[in-house]
């Protein structure tokens, strides 16, 4: 039955070959391939975002993307935005004290970040409307609207 | 390493020492400090330490788990104060669970600040006396004339100073100081700011490995698949099709359920997915949710024991008033699904477990690992040593989410079988529909809310009759007359801990019934509360605050209407306004939630407010957004689409506050959740005139 086949992805802009089933989501071909454990599972059934990425610097939730899909595009982790939390967004979390648990935080960096790439000073509604895909069951949702209100205009395109 | 007690005093500290290792202090929070003696077997059960290193590395071990609930940070706080070192000069450490060096380790209750609050400040103060004590006499000069100010002792007169790194060795060779002095709080540099998480970095970096994310050479993922039916078994397996699955290595039968190995878990998933299992469902086939109602019912129809003198008092009031609340089952949902990673080599058990309850992780991963009679001579051994089951070693690791769930260990209990089995190290992972139809849910219950009333509508009676839940709780507003009964049954689903435990029903019907009492006697929820609080100061002050910070009384946006509860829980006292507008055309819409709290002496502020928060939103969630049901003796839900979690525009800004208190420290994991769901119901009732009763709160039948 197995259908092995050998893809390629560019991963925080490194070239990386995998060999997987053309249907393995991205999510596991990072985490349980790759060792890129920074991305999340929680649901599983892209509701989450836990599981954020980005696609072609699209808000992707990588449970959803099978191989094949993302095969020779280029995927964007929480481990490619910086090593230190030094991009505006991470700092803007550590500023405002966002995480309690922390698990669900990479994947609401990660939809931060898409969305101020593409609205660098979005208002509360706009911030619903994006943020509104990413799940946090600790409850940290005042302060992740806060921490995006600081780094407002400090993320490039 | 040699131990000496702390003379002269019922201590709860001892050091010990490795010649030129620099200076290790033991101590213990909680109420089980006593003095040790010199061999450490008996009575001293330190719970935590801090080591400081020749080379001034300054680590302090805590046995308390971090959630997210902060405790990591505000613990190290209430130790730098006192040792006078800057919170970017400590680190923390999770302790190993070790009965011997660390006592039973559970965390949960919201008690970690409680406990710890005295011993963690004594043994920062107790180490830096000692550093003082070692600087002075090197120098030879009065430790009076020396001073501590982060990191370094000093003696101003001389000019002459040294690290504590230098000063750790030294300071270790002396007997800890029979007293030591606390700082005046109005001299607190750290105690009362708002300081950030010492783990922050590596969440927002995805550093941070959570025990999910471990990979050891060799392993493999383990899925499970229960039996939908509580309490059901295996009565036949068809792997075949599991098998053929690339990555699959083999299906295993234990008694929770039918296991597939993998080398990745979407290959075990796909396995799980794969198997033809016949399953025997045992009893609790017929079992769901309205049958369980109908139980709760029929039980608090029948109940005819109450206290006779409360029952005259309730029978003779001119007025009398009753109504059935019905609470649902609550999942959980923690975010990191359920996981535990196991490897048994060399004759020890390791585990790697996100657990509130590593000691029982720890007994029951012996029981499993070791045989009948090597599991009887450890735990002898144990009882006599102090020291048990040295040959199972956890490794407690940040949760990604507890609110209770994670107090059980069945997890532990099915990766030890599971590793022993595949003989290879075993992450077992659940897929999120496992954790949402196999968990310890929130007791669903009914409570039986019974006043009477006098001619003013002030209550002379007051009766709950808890109907399913763990118990009934006395309302603390002065009633001449108030109790309740508790009618314990099992309804065969199964139940544990959820967040505030109790206090998330009892609050829901203590405070949702007394604003029905306070409609009854035609007055304002405010001020029938208060008028039932006279000798209750404290609480009354943080109502009232509660209430002018949300404007309670004055004139509100059109349509929109306030509703008001309180709950102390914990050692802390919380009240909650919750402003909203609802309507037919556009549902319910909340605009505001005003939170005061009063939690003693505060630690780190922003932890308050975070806790205050998220406590809110989790209540909020199970408020408004969803319950768990059953049908054929099985969770209806199976996923966060079913059991949704609110999102980031359901939830409105929240304003808390925090009174500001010389009064011994209270909880504030669990504290922020009980108020919001009356809350919510008291702000529906004066927006609908409508009473919601029953949670969650249904739109539909609001505006019906």
């Amino acid at each position: 039955m197995s259908k092995m086949a050998r893809f390629v992805l560019t991963v925080n802009g490194e070239r990386r070959e995998v060999e997987a089933e053309p249907d393995m989501p991205l999510l596991w071909v990072l985490r349980d391939l790759l060792d890129l454990t920074g991305t999340k599972y929680s649901c599983g059934i892209g509701v989450c975002g836990m599981c954020n990425v980005h696609l072609d610097g699209e808000l992707t939730p990588s449970c959803s993307v099978p191989v094949a899909a993302a095969s020779g595009r280029e995927v964007t982790t929480i481990e490619g935005i910086s090593p230190d939390g030094s991009h505006p967004v991470q700092q803007a979390w550590l500023e405002e004290r966002v995480s309690q648990c922390g698990y669900c935080q990479p994947g609401q960096i990660m939809a931060a970040i898409a969305l101020l790439r593409r609205n660098p000073t979005p208002d509360d509604a706009a911030i619903d409307e994006v943020m509104g895909g990413t799940l946090c069951r600790c409850g940290s949702y005042p302060r992740i609207r806060r921490a995006i209100h600081r780094a407002a205009g400090k993320v490039g395109a | 390493m040699s131990a000496l007690q702390n003379p002269g005093r019922r201590s709860f500290m001892v050091t010990t020492v490795a010649a030129g290792s620099g200076l290790l202090l033991a101590f213990a929070l909680g109420s089980c400090g006593a003095v040790s003696s010199a061999n450490g077997r008996s009575g001293f059960r330190p719970n935590g330490w801090l080591r400081i290193t020749p080379g001034g590395r300054i680590i302090i071990t805590v046995a308390e788990a971090e959630m997210g609930q902060g405790v990591h940070t505000s613990l190290a706080m209430l130790v730098a104060e006192e040792l006078e070192v800057g919170m970017e000069q400590v680190e923390v450490e999770q302790a190993s669970v070790d009965n011997r060096l660390y006592g039973w380790q559970s965390t949960g209750g919201s008690t970690s600040i409680r406990e710890g609050w005295e011993p963690m400040r004594r043994a920062g103060a107790t180490a830096r006396q000692m550093l003082v004590e070692a600087a002075a006499r090197r120098w030879q000069v009065p430790p009076g004339e020396c001073r501590a100010r982060l990191g370094v002792v000093e003696h101003p007169a001389s000019g002459k100073r040294a690290t504590y790194g230098e000063l750790a060795s030294a300071a270790a060779q002396l007997d800890p100081p029979s007293q030591v002095s606390l700082k005046d709080p109005a001299s607190f540099r750290i105690i009362g700011r708002a300081t950030g998480e010492v783990e922050a970095v590596p969440v927002v970096t995805g550093r941070l490995r959570y025990a999910s994310d471990l990979k050891l050479p060799g392993m493999l993922t383990a899925v499970v698949v229960h039996c939908p039916v509580f309490g059901g078994g295996v009565r036949s397996v068809a792997s075949e099709a599991a098998l053929r699955v690339a990555g699959v290595r083999r299906v295993l039968e234990i008694e929770e359920g039918v296991v597939v190995l993998a080398e990745h878990f979407w290959a075990a998933q796909q396995g799980a997915r794969a198997l033809r299992i016949e399953w025997d469902y045992g009893a609790a086939a017929g079992l769901d949710s309205a049958g369980i109602r109908r139980l709760f019912q029929s039980h608090a129809d029948r109940f005819d024991s109450i206290d006779q003198e409360l029952a005259r008092a309730l029978e003779s009031a001119p007025r009398r008033l009753e109504a059935d609340y019905h609470i649902p089952f609550q999942a959980h949902a923690v975010p990191e699904s359920i996981c535990c990673t196991v490897h048994i080599h060399d004759g020890i058990c390791e585990v790697w477990v996100p657990t509130q309850s590593p000691s029982d992780a720890q007994e029951v991963a012996a029981r499993l690992s070791l045989s009948r009679p090597g599991y009887l001579l450890q735990r002898l051994k144990g009882k006599l040593l102090g020291r048990p089951f040295d040959t199972v070693r956890i490794h407690t690791m940040r949760l990604g989410g507890g609110f209770g769930r994670r107090l059980a260990v069945d997890y532990v209990v099915e990766a030890v079988k599971i590793a022993k089995l595949a003989q290879a190290p075993v992450r077992l992972l659940w897929p999120r529909e496992e954790e949402i139809r196999y968990g310890y849910y929130r007791p669903a219950s009914l409570h039986r809310m019974r006043a009477g009333l006098d001619r003013q509508g002030m209550p002379l009676a007051w009766h709950q009759l808890a109907v399913g839940a763990g118990g009934f709780r006395s309302p603390y507003y002065s009633i001449p007359a108030r109790g309740g009964d508790t009618l314990k049954l099992e309804s065969g689903v199964p139940t544990g801990p959820w967040r505030s435990v109790g206090h998330s029903y009892n609050a829901f019907v203590i405070e949702g019934f007394v604003d029905e009492l306070a409609a009854a006697a035609g007055r304002d929820p405010l001020d029938y509360r208060l008028a039932l609080l006279e000798d209750e100061p404290r609480f009354r002050a943080v109502i009232e605050q509660a209430a002018e910070r949300a404007g309670w009384g004055g004139r509100l946006p059109e349509g929109h209407h306030l509703g008001l509860a309180a709950h102390p829980s914990f050692g802390s006292l919380v009240a909650q306004v919750v402003e909203l507008s609802a309507d037919r055309e556009r549902g319910i819409r909340l605009h505001r939630i005003v939170c005061v709290v009063d939690c003693g002496r505060v630690v780190n502020p922003d932890t308050v407010k975070a806790q205050m928060e998220g406590g809110i939103i989790f209540g909020l969630t199970a408020t408004l957004a969803g319950a768990i049901t059953i049908r054929n003796g099985r969770v209806e839900q199976s996923n966060l689409h079913d059991f949704p979690l609110l999102r980031m525009g359901e939830v409105p800004p929240i304003d808390v506050y925090i009174v500001p208190s010389s009064a011994p420290p209270g909880g504030v994991g669990e504290p922020g959740v009980p108020p919001v769901a009356p809350a919510v119901v008291n702000a529906l009732y004066a927006a609908t005139g409508k009473r919601i009763r029953e949670l969650p709160v249904k739109p539909e039948e609001l505006f019906q």
